[in-house]
């Protein structure tokens, strides 16, 4: 079994892998494109992956982002022999990169981080973290709720305790 | 009496359903659009990997105080602490910069949180004696 595995990605992932959403939908992936999540990864290796890989808690909408994603990136590994077309791969995926994190509003980019983080795509999970970590450098307490809609759940106890031990970042 | 402001009732609807041309990207937008409070209850691991690209100026300061679930994640984690950052100084108001206690008590808070587990400590102007024996200590 091990064998028939290896030998399918050497020829370019040629076996087929099947994943569904939460919402049902089926999208047809090369092993070598699905591989680059981890846990797809270790399920290739056990070799569960005949019935399809049912994601129950990734939407068809995210699924489409994470495939499209993975198809981009998985020319990576391939064209890694030939620098040439290497470099000019390179470019256009870190264009390819750049626009999808910069498009992404602001709850798709929290699915898509859960779903990174459930597949364990760390290339996918590194850049939308990136992105979000960027949107809080700089940001007090407040201005971190308003941008992510969060709730303040301290009582008002712990919000005084927070503001002792944490004077410096409350300007009074 | 009743029958004209039906009748004008009946108008405005017919009006409303003539003119109401939504497009379809809303409702796409509105049915991913997650509740309020879903940012803060991303699993741990995922705001820990948020966390990891940020320097730690700004988790003392503004992540790691915003709701529970990120300040558990901001406190209670030594390997987040493992290199301490803290040169995200530099961009501080100006008051805060340059009040010696305010940059003493942060890189306190910073190596405290480590749990002795600190293998660097990087700053620009906390290279203060008292900060460095605490290190030292720890």
């Amino acid at each position: 079994m091990a064998a028939a595995a290896a030998e399918a990605t050497t020829d370019g992932g040629g076996k087929m892998i099947i994943l569904i959403s939460a919402d049902g939908k089926r999208f047809e992936v090369t092993e070598a494109v699905a591989s680059q999540s981890q846990l797809i990864s270790n399920m290739i290796e056990d070799d569960c992956t005949e019935n399809g890989v049912r994601l129950p808690n990734v939407d068809g909408d995210i699924l489409t982002m994470v495939v499209d994603y993975c198809n981009m990136h998985a020319g990576d590994a391939a064209a890694a022999g030939d620098t040439m077309k290497a470099s000019s791969t390179e470019e256009e995926l870190k264009k390819f990169d750049a626009e999808l994190v910069q498009a992404l509003e602001n709850p798709v980019l929290f699915k898509l981080i859960l779903a990174a983080n459930f597949l364990n795509i760390k290339s996918l999970l590194d850049m939308t973290c990136q992105r979000v970590a960027d949107m809080m450098s700089g940001k007090t307490p407040e201005q971190m709720r308003e941008t992510f809609s969060i709730e303040n759940d301290f009582t008002p106890e712990e919000e005084a305790a927070i503001r002792q031990e944490n004077a410096w970042a409350f300007d009074d | 009496m009743a029958s004209p402001s039906r009748r004008w009732r009946r108008r405005r609807r017919r009006q409303r359903r003539r003119t109401r041309t939504v497009p379809l990207g809303v409702f796409l937008y509105h049915t991913t659009l997650p509740a309020a409070r879903d940012w803060a209850e991303l699993p741990v691991d995922a705001i820990l990997q948020v966390f990891r690209w940020l320097d730690h100026v700004d988790i003392l300061m503004g992540a790691g105080l915003a709701s529970r679930s990120w300040r558990a994640a901001a406190r209670d984690e030594p390997a987040l602490w493992r290199r301490i950052d803290m040169r995200g100084f530099a961009c501080l108001p100006y008051w805060q910069r340059h009040r010696r206690d305010t940059v003493r008590a942060m890189a306190r808070e910073a190596v405290r949180r480590s749990a002795g587990r600190c293998e660097e400590f990087w700053s620009k102007v906390g290279g203060d004696d008292e900060v460095l024996r605490f290190l030292a200590d720890q």
